[in-house]
Order: structure tokens, then sequence, then C-alpha cells
């Protein structure tokens, strides 16, 4: 006893000193100051005593930035005592968001319409008789917040007690728990015994396809889901049924999910109620190490965190960037992690005579393929980079058959003539984020709701905000916000270009046009008048002004964009017919039916996937998850992926087996560094370099020279037939060869 | 005392003859009471103390509550040879370790059988046979592969 | 032995730059100013890891919580991809004596201090970006505004 009143006396000064420090810093969601350490509940009589000391600056949450649309429209409220500046029509919540207050909440979440049902943010109001629910409660200038008081206290337990009456107490066994937010604020505003006596509901799950696992008895109704699914994936799959203790969320008729973003209902539910079904006990989340990388299954370059257990990825989340992915990542990038454990190809091999493969070892490997490429003509090589390539190993592939006399190296997707002198020519000019302030939309051959489902998920984002008119020309296709077929092939186009077309008085008309064209028109023979045509639309429409740049070009893979910024331009268009050697990079996209029989197939990647079985030699090369590489995305934001975990096997990183290669061929490449290379591409694409940021192209496509080609009359194509399956990767996956099959058939 | 012990010897060579006294006299282990000192105190703790019970394996168990108190229960093995303290099982476990004063054959009947798995006694270092290797180990028959990816194999060529 | 030699004559080095200030000009505050990378000589680190790439960055919100707690802390990720699946047991091995330090052992407040720790380590190292949300004014009331004319569509 004694002792214990000497040990609390002697921490008690120490314990003071620590928490007037950490005061400001550490806000926890706990709102009872009595709970605190007596220092603490004196804090707000601090002021007081010390009168000259300034209130130290707050931090909104999460380091927001705030955005005023007019900056005379500020109006100054005060949270906690202190005042803060915050733009009007800003709710109450968001007030006490910028002045660093994590209001707890379930059912308002900051990218979807405001619902006001859960209660769980109610706050006490200066002058206003009840707690107030801060989420639906618009900022009145003046107005006095407090949200640590005991009422908001109380009124936060009380709700509280209620959504925890039917909640199961089954957390050890919820995938949720860990990362849940009932659980967390459970722990401050939870009671610790019920008063409930009477049997908890129970509801019957619902199947919502291969993606979601469903455990809906543990719903608490906030209906984030549903006014997901409504705005943002754009489908109407899910909704409220019933009313009172028998409300749950449904398909109103057994249906699947089939939006291809429905994986972001897993991070939005707050409670365990929608959780992933391929990582359903699989791994607690705190077992697991993050590593911020890239998505590259799509040429929007996500941005991701893959959450890893030793050598083995376990999931992929979405990461915060507002330019890009907001907070939302597509379906394919959320569940083709399976894929990087399978068909791997993990050492080096050779066909033999007999036509079988035999593994051997590097040495063995490069030995043969230089043995081959000194015994062929410059001119008879080939290089072709894949989808996923990265600059870095691209840059060392074109140095490296550069310097064996061949300059036919190019990157899949980008056609046999790519231009890549203009970048404004195959980026999208007006970003992402920029495609918010279009108010018409001109989409050509391009389907972005499968080709970049984010893209697409933007673009629905402006429909529904601003009614935006959307004209679509290509194959029928499906989109999930209002849309004009205007026609299928590119003589609507040519309507359009001479200003026949009913479409285009909106485009006249219109103060923000863009012009999103798809990247599958790189492939086609007619390339350049469609491009020349959709020239003259733009200049028609004034689509590229200083202040406004809406043409834009929307690519497929993520390695295109890095590819034309580092010129990977094939010399000759019919190069592949007469090759002796040809070295694909991760390219399993060619048609093998071109090479001819005679030639030297060098596959360089990681899995084995279309073209592996045309190769000679096969060199294991890791997958994006396990390398550091520069991808360069569709907007012309150059972002890195970092390795979250080691290399399968025997593998390397690409741009090592290419330095590797050409020391045993004899003709050493200057870099033996991630950095040398990088400085190597300083000289070439210095844009690539600048990571995480996006480097405007300087030219417009204005400049380009005129063409006197005829546009054909084939209508424009598919660029993906199968959403889920369109890399190395993802045809490798389970998860979404089972999605392939249940989400896709008609 | 040593007179009744004769005087037991005796009577059973009387009733059973001099073979079957000699073969009892073996499987009950008295030849190996000779070198084994354990065995030969056992025995003659036995003398005057009353057989609480024998289990499934032959163990006895005997109590003798003249004798010092925490020492008045113990246990004679079946085996004979190599004989150890996991050989008794648990329903005997609690009875023997003065744990409880029910003895195993009315833990038996008490409890009902839900959950428990045949007593095995403890084989460490009785060979090779008995030797646990790791999942990961060549000599686990069911030798564990610990690669978490799955690697493309070169079937079709 | 000529490495060993050599390290101790760095460690040499440093401690006498340690210990020997009167060469430099102190600052005011700090009683023995460092140079780069002597903390990493003479904290007994092996040498191959004394110029390491490393990452500097912030770690965004978990998309899957509401929680900020966590967020605006600055860490260091150290590229360790040296892990293995043990064949025995099937445990994590790393060959890496940072491969648990970044994420788990170090957290800084400010992209300053990180950056300061990893000169004072001499490890080269390139800072990520921040990505912070932006908060736009919403409303409740946005839910009844009109929307336009009622969809045609059959869906």
């Amino acid at each position: 006893m004694g002792l214990g009143m000497l040990a609390s006396r002697v921490i008690r000064p120490t314990a003071s000193k620590l928490s007037r420090n950490l005061l400001f810093q550490v806000r926890p969601i706990v709102s009872t100051p009595e709970l605190h350490t007596p220092e603490a509940s004196a804090a707000p009589a601090q002021p007081e005593s010390t009168p000259d000391l300034p209130p130290p600056p707050r931090t909104p949450v999460g380091g927001a930035r705030i955005h005023f649309p007019n900056p005379d429209d500020a109006i100054e409220v005060f949270v906690d005592g202190y005042p803060v500046k915050i733009p009007k029509g800003m709710t109450v919540l968001q007030a006490c968001e910028v002045a660093g207050v994590d209001i707890p909440r379930f059912c308002y979440h900051s990218r979807l319409s405001i619902a006001g049902n859960c209660r769980m943010c109610l706050v006490e109001v200066e002058k206003s008789p009840k707690p107030v629910a801060s989420c639906a409660m618009p900022a009145l200038p003046g107005m006095k917040i407090k949200t640590d008081t005991p009422v908001a206290k109380k009124a936060r337990e009380g709700v509280m007690e209620f959504l925890l009456m039917n909640h199961p107490l089954d957390c050890p066994i919820c995938d949720q728990g860990g990362e849940c937010d009932l659980q967390d604020q459970s722990m401050a505003f939870g009671s610790d015994r019920g008063r409930f006596t009477e049997m908890k509901r129970s509801v019957v799950d619902k199947n919502l396809g291969p993606l979601v696992k469903t455990v809906m008895t543990r719903c608490i109704q906030c209906t984030r889901c549903v006014r997901f699914a409504t705005e943002v994936a754009g489908v109407q799959d899910l909704g409220m049924l019933g009313r009172g203790s028998g409300e749950e969320i449904g398909t109103y008729v057994e249906k699947l999910m089939t939006s291809e973003l429905s994986g972001n209902v897993i991070d939005i539910c707050p409670v365990g109620a929608l959780t992933s079904k391929p990582f359903a006990f699989k791994a607690r989340n705190w077992e697991l190490k993050g590593t911020e990388s890239i998505d590259v299954t799509d040429a929007v370059g996500s941005n991701i965190r893959i959450d890893s257990r030793g050598a083995e990825v376990i999931r992929i989340l979405p990461r915060l960037n507002e330019d890009i992915n907001e907070e939302w990542i597509s379906d394919k990038t959320r569940f083709f992690y399976d894929g990087l454990k399978r068909q791997r190809l993990n050492d080096p091999m050779i066909r033999g005579a007999d036509g079988r493969f035999k593994a051997v070892s590097w040495r063995d490997a490069l030995a043969v393929v230089a043995e081959v490429l000194h015994q062929v003509k410059g001119e008879e090589i080939v290089g072709i980079a894949g989808k996923l390539s990265d600059a870095e190993s691209m840059m060392a592939l074109k140095d490296f058959l550069n310097r064996l006399g061949s300059n036919n190296i190019w990157c899949e997707g980008n056609g046999m003539n790519p231009d890549a002198d203009l970048r404004s020519g195959y980026i999208m000019n007006s970003t992402i984020a920029g495609l918010e302030k279009a108010d018409v939309f001109l989409l050509v051959g391009t389907q972005p709701r499968v080709e970049a489902a984010m893209v697409n998920a933007r673009i629905r984002k402006t429909v529904r905000a601003t009614q935006a008119k959307v004209g679509y020309i290509g194959p029928a296709a499906d989109f999930n916000y209002d849309h004009q077929h205007l026609g299928t092939d590119p003589q609507t186009l040519g309507e359009i270009a001479e200003g026949r077309h009913p479409f285009c008085s909106a485009l006249m008309n219109a103060k923000n046009p863009a012009i999103i064209v798809g990247a599958s028109i790189f492939e086609r023979k007619d390339k350049d008048a469609i491009f020349s045509a959709l020239e003259t639309i733009s200049k028609n429409a004034n689509v590229v002004r200083p202040d406004w740049n809406g043409f834009n070009v929307l690519l497929l893979n993520a390695a295109q964009a890095a590819a034309l910024d580092l010129g990977l331009v094939p010399e000759s268009e019919k190069s592949i017919e007469s090759a002796k050697f040809v070295y694909l990079m991760g390219a399993d996209d060619v048609d093998m039916e071109k090479v001819p029989a005679d030639a030297f197939v060098l596959y360089q990647g990681h899995h084995g996937d279309r073209s592996v079985y045309r190769a000679n030699v096969i060199l294991p090369a890791a997958a994006f998850s396990e390398k550091e590489g520069t991808y360069e995305n569709t907007e012309g934001c150059s972002q890195q992926t970092l390795p979250a975990v080691p290399t399968v096997g025997d593998a390397r990183d690409d741009w090592k087996i290419i330095r590797a290669l050409s020391e045993v061929a004899g003709l050493r490449l200057p870099y033996d560094s991630l950095g040398a290379i990088q400085s190597r591409i300083r000289t070439v694409a210095p844009n690539l370099l600048r990571t995480d940021e996006r480097e405007p192209a300087t030219f417009s496509a204005s400049l380009k020279p005129n063409s006197n080609q005829k546009m054909s009359s084939t209508p424009f194509g598919t660029a993906i037939e199968n959403f889920y399956m369109t890399d190395s990767i993802t045809r490798a996956s389970k998860i979404m060869a089972q999605c392939s099959a249940s989400l896709l058939k008609k | 005392m040593a007179w009744s012990v004769v005087k037991n010897a005796m009577k059973g060579i009387r009733e059973k003859g001099v073979g079957n006294f000699l073969r009892e006299l073996k499987e009950e282990g008295y030849l190996k009471c000779l070198p084994d000192g354990n065995l030969l105190q056992t025995k003659i703790h036995n003398i005057g103390a009353k057989l609480v019970g024998v289990d499934k394996f032959g163990n006895k168990y005997y109590e003798n509550l003249d004798v010092q108190c925490g020492r008045h229960r113990w246990v004679e093995y079946a085996e004979k040879g190599r004989y150890n303290a996991s050989q008794v099982p648990a329903e005997w476990h609690g009875w023997l370790h003065y744990i409880t004063d029910h003895t195993g054959d009315e833990l038996l009947m008490l409890k009902p059988k839900r959950y428990g798995i045949e007593h095995k006694e403890n084989f460490s270092g009785e060979g090779d046979d008995y030797i646990y290797h790791s999942k990961g180990h060549a000599l686990n028959p069911g030798q564990r592969e610990w690669t978490r990816y799955q690697s493309w194999q070169p079937t079709k060529s | 032995m000529a490495s060993s030699l050599q390290r101790s004559l760095n460690i040499a080095r440093a401690y006498r730059s340690a210990f020997v200030p009167a060469t430099r000009s102190l600052s005011s505050e700090a009683l023995v100013e460092l140079k780069p990378s002597e903390v990493g000589m003479v904290s007994g680190i092996p040498e191959e890891h004394l110029r390491r790439r490393v990452i500097i960055y912030s770690p965004a919100r978990t998309a899957t919580q509401q929680g900020s707690g966590k967020v605006g802390r600055w860490k260091i990720n150290f590229l360790s991809t040296q892990k293995w699946e043990n064949p025995l047991m099937g445990w994590t091995s790393t060959g890496d004596p940072y491969a648990n330090v970044g994420e788990a052992g170090l957290s800084f407040d400010s992209e300053e201090a990180a950056k300061a720790f990893a000169e004072k380590h001499g490890w080269e190292y390139v800072v990520k970006k921040r990505h912070t949300p932006l908060l736009k004014a919403k409303s409740y009331a946005d839910n009844f505004k009109w929307k336009g004319p009622p969809k045609t569509r059959a869906d």
C-alpha cells in the first residue's frame, strides 16, 4: 500500500508533463475528461490560468486540405473553444474535422452522401436544447460546438448501447476484428454490460458473389454500402428492406453484385457485415505489413497498400490519392493478388532439343542467349515490352537492343506506329481529377468501365453531380451513367467533325468539353485519320484552351505511357515477321503466330502465361509487388512501386537481368544500380523521375502534322473483353477466374 | 511380518504348485526385484497395503494409511522393465497425486466420456519411431513444402 | 581482416571526431555535433547496412477505418525483401537486420526528423509525397436537391 502510494507519487510529475505535451497531438476518440489523467480534465481551465499562452494551432484530421470555393464565404465556428475558419456550407462534423477533432461516426463517409441515421456523431452545440447529429447539421457562423462534454458522451453512449443491442459478440471470429470501427468506438463509448435481455436478432446472409462475404447479422444499418452502390458504383443492387428490427440490407431479389467496384463496400463497412471473401480467415490485420505501392493492372495507377505476411501478399487495399483514385480501387486491383502466387516462373529454363523445358542456372541460360545474340544481325532482333513493365527495365531493354544494333523495340498495346513525339497525344491532358470540371464528354472507342474503372468512377461522379452529357462512339457497351450512343464506327466521328451530328451542338455549347479516346485506336490502321478528325472536333469545340485541355487518351496498360515517353517505337512495322530473335519482356499479348518458326524467342517475365509456350529460353523476373519500378499512369503522373515481398525462387528484377545479359553478351550497359539507371532515364524522359507529380504535356496535340489518310468504316472494337483477366497476373488468378465465370455471364 | 511373507509364499506354493508359483513370481516381477531396487522397495511396501484399484493397463494402485502421510499412495507399474510415470492414465493421476480422493475407477464412472482420447504413454527416447520431426523435416512422413507460391510447370510444350 | 581493420579505423575516426569538437563549429544547443553517417558507424551495425536506400513516407489512413491516430507520422521503409520461408518450420526468416525495424520500430513526428535520422545513419533516402484528403463542403440538403428532369432509363 505504502509502496503503491510512493510509486504513484513518483510517477505523477512525469505523467503530468507527458500529458501536457501530448494533449494537443494525441486526440483520443474518448471524450471523457474525467477518464483521462486529472491534468487533462484540468486542461479547459488551463487557458484561464495562463492567459498569455495562445492555444496551439490545430491541424485538421489526417492533414486534410480544406477546399474554399469562395474565400469570402469563410465562416468562423468554435470547436471546444478553438476558433476555426471553414467554408460556408460545411457540416458541424466537417468543422470539427478542420479543428482536428475526429467525431465518431458510422453512417457518415466523406465520399458518400450524408444519411444521418446512425446518430453516433452527436455533439453538443451551445444554445441547442438537444445533442446535434453533427454530420447532417450545417455549421453556422459563431456556432459553439462542444465535442467532449458529458452531454455528448452520454448521448453517444446511448447510441452505442442501441447499436450493440443487436450486434453479435463474435469479434473473435470476425474478419473485421482489429480494424473495426464499431469495436474501436465501443472501447470508448460502450458499456461494460448490457441491459438487453431478449434474443438478439439474426439476419440471413446474402450472396453477393465471389468477392464480398456477408454476415448480415453484424450489420448496423449504416447504409454506407447502399449509398456506395447507388452513388459511386452506379448499380442499384443493394437496398434497405423492412423496418424496425426487421430492417436489413439486401439485394431485393437473389442477385449478385455486378459492379467492378464492389470490393469497396468491404472497406466502407464499419463493421464486419461485408468482408472480403478471398481474405476470409486468412490473417488478422495486425499481422500484416503494409507497403505503399501502385497498381499496375490498368493504366490508372491506383494507389494501393499491399498487405503482406512474411513472403506472401495477403490482400490489397486502396490508399488515398485525391488526384487518381480518391479512396477506391477496382475489384481487379483488389483481388488479383492471388495471381501473384500461381504460375510463377522461378528458375531460368532452356528448351532442349526434345522441345521440353529444363531448369538451368542463370549462368547457363545467359550464355545460351548471348550465343544466339552473337549469331543474329542487329535488325533481326525485336524487343517487346509487356503491359506490366516498369520504366527502368524498358530503358535497359531499349539501351541493350540499341547496342545490339536493333531499333525495333515497342510496348504491347501501343500499336506498330505510335506517335511518341507529342506527349499530349497519348496522355490524359485534363487529368483524372480534372474530369470533374468537364460538362460534356465524348468517348471515342473506349469503354472506361472496363478499361479504367477509376476513370469511369470519376466520369460517373461528374455526370451525377453536374448532369454532364456523355456521348459515346463505339460498340454497344455497359455504362453505369446516362449516355448517348452516337454510333459504332468512325463515320460518326466524321459527322461530328464536320458538324453534321446532333451531338455537335452539345459539344459546341459546352464550357469544358472533354474528349476521351481509347488506346485501342492505336492498333487501328486509320489511327492518324481518326486523330485528325478528333483534332478538328477539338478545334471546333474549343477543347484545347490555355485554361482547359480536354483532349484525353485513355491508355490500357500500366507500361504504355512510360514506353512512349522513353521512345519505345518500332523502326519498321513488319519487323516481327522477319525477326530472328524476339526479346519478350513480359509480353503475353503478342500474336505469336506472326513470329517466324525459326526465330529464337526469349521470354523474360514472372508468369507462365501465353508467350512462354513459344519461348526458347525463359528468364524469371520479379513481379510488380517484388520490385521497385517507375510507372507512368494515363494522366502522365509517374509513380513508384515498392517491393512488398521477396521475389520467388531465382527470379531477378527485369533491369538486372538485362544488365547481366549485356555483360555476358560483351556489351556491358553502363549502369549497375537503380539510381544509375534512373539518371540514364533522366536524360531521356526526366518527367518519369518526378514521382507522384503529374507533368503536363508542354505542347498541345494541334502541332501534329495533318494526315490525308481516310477513316475506314470498320467499327470500333472492344479493347477489353474480360474486365477481370487482362494480363498475366490476373489471368493466373483463381479469384479473377471465378469472377469472370460468375459475374460476366449474361 | 517376514514370517507372514514366508507363510503366504508357502500357501501359494501349496495351492498352485511349484511351477505355477514360480511363473507367477516371474510375471509379478519378483525376479526383477533383485537388480531393480525401486521395484523391490515397492514390493516391500505392498505388504500390508490396500490394493485400491487396477487400471486398464494393469497398473496397481496401493494405499497404506499407516505410513507417513504424503507417501501413502503409490503405484506398481504393470510394466516391470521400462516403467515411467507417464504410464499412469489421466483418471488415476489425480488420486495418485493426492489431488482427489476419487479413485480412477470412480472417476471413470462419474464422468461421461466425451472428449478423452486413449491414454498413451510418453515414448520419448524409445527409438527412432517415436521421435517427432517438424512439419518440414525430411523424416516427417507428411513433409510439408512451405513455399507459398506455385511455380509454373512446363507440361505443355 | 582488412575490412575489420578498416572498420575499427572508421570507428576510431568517428570517435575522434565525436570527442574532439574543437575542429568544428559547435551549434549552440547541441553539445556534440554529428556528421552524417557517424551514428551508423559507431552503432555496431554491419557495414553493408550503412549505405542503404530507404524510403521515407507517411502512411496513408487505412481506408477501412475511421481512426486517424496514426496518420501524419513518418516512417522509414527499408525495402527489405530478404525473406524466406524457413524450410523446417515454415516460419518467415530474414537475413536483414532492418527487416522489422521500419514499420514497427521507427516513427517520426515530421518529415525533417525522419530525414535527419536517415542522414545520421548515412542512408540514402527518397521521400514519398504525402497525400492528404481534400475537405469539400457537403450538406444533408443535397439529398433533396432537384436533380434535373426524371430519367427515362429502365434500370
